[in-house]
């Protein structure tokens, strides 16, 4: 058990620190979206007048996509306070969305920018790297071994009971840290345990690509592909071909109004028009989830023709655990105490994956000063890179935000790929710095590594703070007094993550010299 | 504040004494605290049934303030926040922890 914890967690420990860390992101990814997409920045709540769906918005779709196969309307909610439209076209269901202000109706700017939603949560579950799902069995192989992690250093933890609370913060570095680890990991086991099991179960569909072919045998052998009969009947999510006849859109608002009469007012949240000209044309009701853990995934289906139901999907008790699963990971229902808990037990996690690495490099320190250490070295130089390395290129991502032009095209490439790229090229240039500190001086280099990318870290939050307030005039004392809560919350995050690096950087400057007089006193 | 968020809160203060009580049961985290006094079996006792009292009532706040599934998750974090806050404590300022748990020393009392 010991083995499995050592070596699970130096091999696959940096690649848990950053699913953690941008899990962690992804848990306020909407509230990230406003600081990055000003012109966003607007408030909605539940007691506002929704547009009205067959006055304002069918002309908005009509001078805007008259012919587009599919047409999504996405009604402001609170944590999304706009207005979405996005227009199918014959190739891909969501080619081109427009977002409008949710009262006067005038088309917002472009954001230029995918956001947290559109990086960090897809970087969480998939690295980005999409071609063949490479980087989602990546990230189920680091969450499989972080179960792993989890049961085996509950095993192995010679004092579980008799030292629960014990934190011994002014003992040497290595107790302090394998203290940090122990305590925080045990503190934090049942939100980790269940937030990397529901994180593999939501997945179910990559780890499991085949079952649908097993279950749903008849069916294949009647032409219908396997996936579609599954999703049809799990999932809801079913396709009617069109008639190829000219067919007039019934009013929508009778359409919310029934399907409310059933799920409570103001529930809908996302209307889906498929074929809106065609006679054979359907209109696709779903609601939101924001009273119950469980993922709502229920919809209402109408004939766009005649208005009339012509089928109501309803998950079953199996789906719905399923769901229920599925919503405790997405945390998408409102409970703004649940949301900060789930954001500070993904940084506590991050804390024990990072201190998890200290303790090994560290416990394997003496021997490496003398004799030198290839995998110290190999593990200093990863946990800088994994740790430091992965903040700074978030803090890139954001600056780039804030700081490029305002231009679709930039260096020849969309302005979002640039954001991106900011995000890897400060990961890259944060790597090489790490080895060559680390090359340089196999014994100390990793210390001022650390101190000098901690430094790194706080110039860098504090300039995303400047940045936001001089291209969007939004100060922080501005948002907290208008109770703008995601700018503010965004910034005041910022700058407690300069306040700790700063702190950070100040021990690891007081550390350099006495480890250089331990050196001395060794030879 | 909303009734929800106020449960919230009670329920976080139970789970604060409940774990803090059940550090005092620990006889090092005890003699951190009030030094000088020997832990006795039916202390233990004690704060140990105090604590899983406070935990459970720490569950029925939680409970009272949000639906079910809402609650017991909500609960099981503040486990972990106030875990953490005690253990911070006891590294930091044990003393504390003192007045959850008075007792007095050999000497003092021997002065009466």
């Amino acid at each position: 058990m010991g083995e499995l914890h050592t070596w699970a967690g130096v091999v696959l420990g940096v690649l848990l620190f950053a699913v953690f860390w941008t899990g962690s992101l992804s848990v306020f990814d909407k509230e990230i979206d406003r600081w990055m997409m000003p012109s966003t920045r607007l408030h909605w709540d539940d007691s506002m007048q929704r547009p009205s769906l067959d006055r304002d918005i069918r002309l908005l779709l009509e001078q805007r996509a008259a012919n587009a196969p599919v047409w999504t309307i996405i009604l402001p909610l609170e944590r999304t306070p706009f207005l979405t439209l996005t227009y199918g076209s014959e190739e891909s269901r969501k080619s081109s969305r427009d977002l409008f202000n949710p009262i006067t109706l005038e088309p917002l700017a472009k954001p230029l920018t995918l956001g947290a939603s559109g990086f960090i949560y897809p970087f969480h579950h998939n690295l980005t790297l999409r071609y063949k799902n490479i980087g989602a069995w990546l990230v189920g192989i680091a969450g499989m071994a972080m179960l792993c992690l989890l049961v085996s250093g509950v095993v192995i933890h010679r004092k579980l009971f008799s030292e629960f609370f014990t934190l011994r913060l002014h003992r040497a570095f290595g107790r302090s840290t394998l203290d940090v680890h122990n305590v925080a990991g045990v503190a934090l086991l049942p939100f980790h345990l269940l937030i990397t099991l529901s994180g593999l179960i939501v997945a179910f569909a990559i780890y499991y690509p085949d079952a649908p072919q097993h279950t749903y045998r008849e069916q294949v052998q009647s032409g219908v592909s396997a996936e579609r009969a599954f999703l049809g009947e799990a999932l809801g999510r079913i396709r009617l071909r069109a008639a190829k006849q000219p067919g007039e859109l019934a009013p929508l608002e009778p359409m919310v109004t029934k399907a409310e009469q059933y799920w409570g007012p103001g529930s809908v949240y996302l209307l889906r028009v498929n074929n809106p000209k065609d006679a054979n044309g359907n209109v696709l009701l779903r609601r939101t989830s924001h009273s119950s853990v469980t993922k709502d995934i229920d919809n209402f289906r109408f004939a766009s023709v005649s208005g009339e139901v012509i089928g109501r999907f309803q998950a079953s008790a199996t789906v719905n655990t399923w769901n229920f699963i599925a919503g405790l990971h997405y945390i998408q229902f409102r409970h703004d105490a649940l949301r900060w808990l789930y954001f500070l037990g993904g940084l506590g996690g991050c804390v024990v994956i990072a201190t998890g690495l200290f303790f090994w490099t560290q416990a394997r320190r003496k021997k490496q000063q003398r004799h030198g250490h290839l995998g110290v070295s190999l593990l200093d130089t990863l946990s800088v890179a994994g740790v430091c390395g992965v903040i700074l290129a978030t803090l890139a991502f954001l600056l780039a935000n804030r700081w490029l032009p305002m231009q679709e095209q930039l260096f020849g490439l969309g302005r979002a790929r640039v954001e991106i790229l900011s995000f890897y090229a400060l990961w890259l240039v944060a790597s090489a710095h790490a080895v060559w500190r680390v090359m340089q001086d196999p014994r100390l280099g990793y210390l001022h590594a650390w101190r000098e990318q901690c430094t790194a870290i706080a110039l860098l939050a504090v300039l995303a703070v400047l940045a936001n307030w001089l291209t969007t005039g939004d100060h922080l004392l501005a948002t907290l007094r208008s109770g703008n809560g995601p700018v503010a919350g965004t910034d005041l995050c910022l700058l407690a993550a300069a306040a700790l690096a700063l702190l950070a950087a100040h021990k690891l400057r007081r550390r350099v010299p006495q480890e250089e007089t331990l050196e001395v006193a060794h030879v | 504040m909303s009734d929800a968020a106020l449960y919230s809160l009670l329920a976080l203060l139970l789970a604060v004494l409940g774990f803090a009580w059940l550090a005092l049961a620990l006889p090092n985290h005890w003699r951190q605290v009030h030094q000088g006094v020997q832990q006795t079996a039916s202390r233990q006792v004690a704060l140990r049934s105090g604590a899983s009292l406070m935990l459970g009532l720490s569950l029925v706040c939680s409970l009272a303030g949000d639906s079910p599934a809402m609650a017991i998750l909500l609960w099981l974090m503040l486990l972990g926040v106030a875990t953490l806050l005690v253990a911070l404590t006891l590294s930091w300022r044990a003393q504390w922890l003192a007045p959850l748990w008075p007792a007095r020393s050999q000497a003092e009392r021997s002065a009466d």
